[in-house]
């Protein structure tokens, strides 16, 4: 318990250290400009997006396997969560695309991919909503998350190959990642990255307490 | 090769409904297994169950042939049921219904005339199940009873929409049935409580 | 090889169950042929991009296949022949035999389609055998991507508009990828400019081929 204290402080003043630096220094991109600073929320949330989704499927295949009602209550809880960090990606993405590209929506392939995301995600939701029964939800939905899951390195990998792109992770940053970020920049990408990958986990597992509880109240009347 | 069923701590609940409480029970080779109770008590939920329709809450169901439990995928090879709840296709005729569920199974298609014949359907092999009364469409799946010639034969309501000559199938069948594997039927009628060995009482 | 047979036996009787009553067949050919007729009214021929006309043509195809697609299942559960089925037969069988049977339902469509999109919408100067390769892989991936979509609505209580909300955002990176190929056969490119949608093309039908085959036995248990 005291632990889990200490790991929650933490994970504020880390997240709190993050913000800081990437106002304070030195905007990560020349050639963006000042929008760029959005680099450092951005990515990380769009990362967890498809990490919950992962999760999900995960779960997913867990519960078909096992058929246990808690690993569906933790596909559902991560679904949860990866919408929230979907939304907030699609956001950010959007209200920098309004200044760095001059419109909020262009159909970008990366927009396009982080909306058909959100699409899976809302049909995960509609599926679990028409069907009554546990079993039958628990495991259509697992079928579906999987299936979508499937498609998904094609939206993040193959669809920008296939179609032309203006997102900076395939022209300005590009196959030479690396060698196009500074050691500064680096080091607040990924405490960010690490720092947002830690905050998922803590509403993880804040969330998964909650429904374990529920689901073991409602055996136990 | 002698063939049972047994059944340990079953129970079924929709949601926080319960549809019965668990069950114990076992019928073996020869047997007749008759299901009673009143409407909602659970005896097409048992049996639907047991056929692998549907998945119980707790406990479980086992099929055995000379020992040795028989794998879920294979039951399909083991098992028929005849319910209401079970219907053929209406844009075939009985004798491509009848074909379709043979060849699902890989079994030859060579006496679907004769069983036809046994359930007094002669003549109306070619006409599609569209055009069939309630009882004759009952009469085809029994049709399908004698052809596949299960081990465990599951009857829902087996005299429903049937007349007498139509009883007399279901007692033929269950005659044959007795030296072939078991069967379990579930009624509500107190008449063929008559044709089981043994008798669960559901709803109580 | 019984599972071939039980295949055989399932497309037979799907086949057979078509042609007496046209569940499916008359719905897919009525949206395909309005979508069409409408598009091609509306917009006249020959001043269409290449883009646009790939466009239109995959739409088409799409809308078409949402609203016929998923009723060989419904039909099932409508009639309640599917509890006769999941008795006797196996979940792979059913599997392939609904997949083939969509697959000849939407070959079936695109023979009267695409005729009528050609000559209505003056497309010419194509590199056939490339589009044919194209429409091929398209119509593969479109029934992949709908056949669990349709055994799922078909048992869901509220049926609506379930079946496009899932099969939407399964077939999107299908059809983003038959666009592009269209797109570049209707431009009148070659084969290099086309390898890339056909490379995602074959990987797309091949994981999500598979990945449903093997989901649809957990789905049929239920």
């Amino acid at each position: 318990m005291y632990i889990q204290k200490m790991l929650r402080w933490l994970l504020f003043f880390w997240l709190a250290a993050v913000i800081f630096f990437a106002f304070a220094q030195p905007a990560p991109q020349q050639q963006i400009g000042e929008t760029s600073r959005i680099f450092y929320f951005h990515v990380p949330c769009a990362w967890v997006c498809v990490l919950a989704f992962f999760m999900t499927a995960f779960f997913s295949v867990r519960y078909l396997l096992k058929k246990e009602i808690t690993l569906d209550a933790k596909a559902v809880l991560s679904a949860q969560l990866g919408l929230i960090f979907c939304i907030l990606a699609t956001l950010s993405g959007s209200i920098w695309a309004r200044f760095a590209w001059g419109a909020f929506w262009n159909w970008d392939p990366r927009q396009t991919s982080i909306f058909l995301q959100l699409l899976i995600y809302f049909a995960y939701f509609s599926l679990r909503g028409s069907i009554g029964e546990t079993e039958k939800r628990a495991t259509f939905s697992a079928a579906y998350a999987i299936l979508a899951f499937l498609t998904v390195p094609f939206l993040i990998f193959v669809v920008p190959r296939v179609t032309a792109s203006l997102h900076p992770s395939d022209t300005v940053v590009g196959k030479e990642a690396e060698f196009n970020l500074g050691p500064t920049v680096r080091w607040i990408f990924f405490a960010s990255l690490a720092g947002f990958t830690f905050l998922y986990y803590q509403l993880y597992r804040l969330g998964a307490r909650i429904k374990v509880a529920e689901l073991g109240r409602k055996e136990t009347p | 090769m002698p063939v049972s069923l047994s059944a340990a701590g079953l129970s079924k609940f929709f949601g926080d409904l319960k549809v019965f409480s668990p069950l114990d029970f076992s019928v073996s080779a020869g047997e007749v297994l008759v299901v009673a109770g009143p409407n909602g008590s659970g005896k097409s939920t048992l049996l639907k169950i047991a056929a692998g329709l549907l998945s119980p809450s707790s406990g479980r169901i086992e099929f055995h042939d000379a020992m040795e439990i028989i794998p879920k995928e294979n039951h399909r090879r083991f098992l028929y049921m005849v319910s209401p709840d079970l219907s053929f296709y209406e844009e075939l005729t009985a004798r491509e219904n009848l074909n379709f569920f043979l060849s699902l199974l890989g079994r030859k298609a060579e006496k679907v005339t004769e069983a036809l014949f046994r359930v007094g359907l002669e003549g109306r092999e070619n006409d599609e199940l569209a055009g069939f009364s309630l009882g004759m469409r009952q009469r085809v799946k029994y049709a399908l009873a004698f052809l596949l010639e299960p081990k465990f034969l599951l009857l829902d309501e087996p005299t429903a929409n049937l007349d007498e000559t139509g009883i007399k199938i279901v007692t033929d069948l269950l005659a044959e049935q007795k030296k072939r594997g078991l069967a379990v039927i579930a009624t509500n009628d107190p008449n063929e409580y008559a044709w089981g060995d043994k008798k669960l009482e559901l709803g109580r | 090889m019984s599972w071939a047979a039980e295949t055989g036996a399932i497309l037979k009787k799907e086949l057979r169950s078509e042609l007496r009553r046209r569940w499916s067949s008359a719905l897919l050919l009525l949206f395909g042929l309005v979508t069409v007729f409408v598009v091609s009214f509306s917009l006249g021929a020959g001043s269409l991009t290449p883009g646009i006309l790939s466009a239109f043509f995959w739409v088409t195809l799409f809308f078409a296949s949402t609203a016929g697609l998923s009723r060989s299942f419904l039909k099932e559960e409508e009639t309640k022949t599917i509890l006769a089925l999941r008795l006797l037969a196996g979940p792979a069988a059913v599997f392939w035999g609904k997949f083939f049977f969509n697959l000849f339902l939407l070959l079936f469509l695109e023979l009267v389609l695409v005729p009528l999109f050609f000559v209505w919408l003056n497309v010419s100067g194509v590199n056939l055998s490339g589009f044919i390769l194209i429409l091929a892989l398209g119509s593969l991936g479109l029934v992949a991507g709908t056949t669990l979509s349709a055994a799922m609505v078909a048992k869901a209580e509220s049926k609506g508009v379930l079946f496009v909300i899932l099969a939407f955002p399964i077939l999107a990176p299908l059809l983003i990828f038959a666009m592009a190929g269209t797109k570049a056969v209707f431009a009148g490119f070659g084969w290099e400019q086309m390898a890339n949608p056909v490379k995602a093309l074959i990987s797309y039908v091949a994981v999500v081929g598979a990945g449903s085959s093997i989901l649809f036995d957990f789905i049929w248990e239920v």
